[in-house]
């Protein structure tokens, strides 16, 4: 018996091995194994390094979190489903079990979601429940929410940028007066909201939601001169030392057909811009093009106009119809496809197989709105 | 005898230290149960932790290597999964005792496919059960008081819905 126990005691895993076990389990089955033992709930409730390590384990294998908007009135106008590898439906939810019923998911960072509520924001965590309300602030009737977070800060921020119409006028919406006019950030870490510096933005309208890779959030801006002429720009968020700078877009192709407008995506923690344009009478045909070199969240010093630059990817297309380009998932393109009677689809294309994929809809369901999704233990 | 027989002697002889320095080079673990055993070189290879030693006297071809923390039988369990190229049917088919215990060698002796194989086959057999299997599974003692268990099971009780039996 002595001998068996003794061999017993020698059989323990050490716990770099447990870790690399762990980092491989769905979070709710760890939320249940935090009651193993003191050890492993201090693993997997207050181990920074543990928690990167599962982090970067589950990024590898990022879900489609699809949010749906249903035809049938609050509380159930939205809902999400998560989408695996291998495109089979792992769950399905309201939110509203861990949220109020009918917030609405703006953006996805690294398995931490920023949700609305009206003109209340909070930080959920699906994975472990958790959820924090950010404190109110007032709101002008237009601005845009971006959501991102920063290694080197190791800081999960929000920016709010709101807009306002020149000539004062709040009762017309006319987005050729509309300009940016004051910002604002929230950081998980300290809790608060802060007013920055917002003048380099102002002559500017946001166009676009944004998107965000590590270290830096993005939008699309629009400046339009008297003349009546417009052009787009790319603005930037430094996460981590939160100031915008302005950049050019991909240089737009003089063909004869007609662009329709720029998406911006993330393509391997890239920002990538999908430029699309028809063809003919009625058919979709895109390029992708990726911002290459583009250091954020490295670089100490970069100044405006680093040595980032555009590079094309592919183009795809022309697809038989419409077909509008949404965001990237894995190496695919998320595409929402108008239906019949104004419904929309949603497909998936690999532009190296090029077969496309389309999704059932549910009966009750009329558009979507995807984003990546991985399961994370990052406290809110 | 005669000299006849003697020179045929050193005619095989010859031919088998040529055939000796042909063949594959081996190197002999000696296993924690006393047990030698002798792999070929490119075996010992994905043990990282061995090949950190085995440079300094990669040109010697009698290598002794003391494994003092693995069984023979985990190491013919390991030459058998090495051979089979990792596959997953035959990880289906080891104990939970044999995985855990590969798991803890391939960890010790850092050899990378074999701790991303198992590490998986592990976290895959455990993600449904309960917090008991799971201790009983790693040899972990329960450290809480029952109060605070109770408390911890209370805060997560969500977590624990849709648990396999064990």
């Amino acid at each position: 018996m002595k001998m068996e126990e003794r061999k017993r005691e020698k059989e323990v895993l050490p716990l770099d091995a447990v870790m690399n076990i762990l980092k491989r389990v769905p979070v709710k089955s760890l939320m249940r194994f935090k009651c193993v033992s003191k050890e492993w709930l201090n693993l997997l409730e207050a181990n920074p390094f543990f928690t990167k390590q599962q982090l970067e384990h589950s990024t590898r294998n990022p879900a489609l979190l699809l949010q749906r908007f249903h035809r049938q009135p609050p509380p159930l106008s939205f809902s999400v489903c998560l989408i695996g590898p291998h495109y089979n439906l792992i769950h399905q939810s309201h939110l509203s079990h861990v949220a109020f019923p009918d917030a609405k998911i703006l953006h996805s960072c690294n398995g931490l979601l920023c949700l609305r509520n009206n003109t209340d924001l909070s930080i959920l965590n699906p994975a472990t429940c958790q959820i924090r309300q950010v404190p109110t602030t007032t709101v002008m009737p237009f601005h845009e929410v971006g959501f991102g977070f920063s290694l080197l800060a190791d800081d999960y921020k929000i920016v709010r940028i709101s807009m306002c119409d020149i000539y004062h006028n709040d009762s017309i919406v006319d987005l050729q007066t509309v300009r940016v006019d004051q910002a604002e950030v929230y950081s998980l870490t300290s809790g608060s909201w802060r007013e920055i510096n917002a003048a380099k933005l102002q002559p500017f309208c946001l166009v676009s939601s944004s998107v965000a890779i590590t270290g830096t959030i993005f939008w699309l801006a629009s400046r339009i001169f008297t003349s009546g002429s417009h052009y787009e720009f790319v603005v930037s968020f430094d996460v981590r030392r939160e100031l915008f700078t302005l950049m050019s877009g991909p240089p737009m192709p003089s063909s004869p057909s007609h662009p329709c407008g720029n998406v911006l995506a993330v393509c391997n923690d890239e920002l990538a811009m999908f430029h699309d344009y028809i063809v003919g009478n009625s058919n979709s045909s895109f390029d992708l093009w990726v911002l290459k070199d583009f250091n954020s969240d490295y670089d100490n010093d970069r100044c405006d106009g680093g040595g980032e630059s555009w590079m094309k990817m592919y183009s795809v297309g022309p697809f038989y119809g419409i077909v509008y380009p949404l965001s990237l998932w894995r190496d695919e393109i998320v595409c929402l496809k108008p239906l019949p009677g104004g419904d929309t689809a949603i497909a998936l294309f690999d532009p190296v197989s090029k077969i496309p994929k389309q999704m059932q809809p549910d009966r009750d369901e009329f558009c979507y709105e995807p984003f990546t999704y991985v399961e994370t233990l990052v406290p809110v | 005898m005669g000299e006849r027989g003697e020179e045929w002697e050193a005619v095989m002889l010859r031919k088998a230290e040529e055939e000796e320095s042909k063949a594959v080079k081996k190197v002999k673990l000696v296993t924690s149960d006393g047990v030698t055993m002798e792999v070929e070189i490119s075996t010992v290879k994905e043990m990282e932790t061995i090949q950190a030693f085995m440079n300094a006297t990669d040109t010697d071809n009698s290598i002794i290597f003391p494994l003092p923390k693995v069984s023979s039988h985990i190491l013919s369990r390991i030459m058998e999964l090495m051979s089979g190229e990792y596959d997953q049917e035959l990880v289906k088919r080891l104990s939970h005792e044999e995985l855990k215990e590969i798991c803890m060698v391939a960890n010790y002796l850092n050899m990378k496919t074999l701790l991303h194989l198992t590490a998986s086959a592990i976290a895959n057999l455990i993600q449904n059960k309960s917090v008991e299997f799971v201790r009983h599974f790693f040899n972990i003692i329960n450290d809480f008081t029952p109060e605070e268990e109770v408390q911890l099971r209370k805060t997560h009780e969500w977590a624990f819905e849709g648990v396999d039996e064990d």
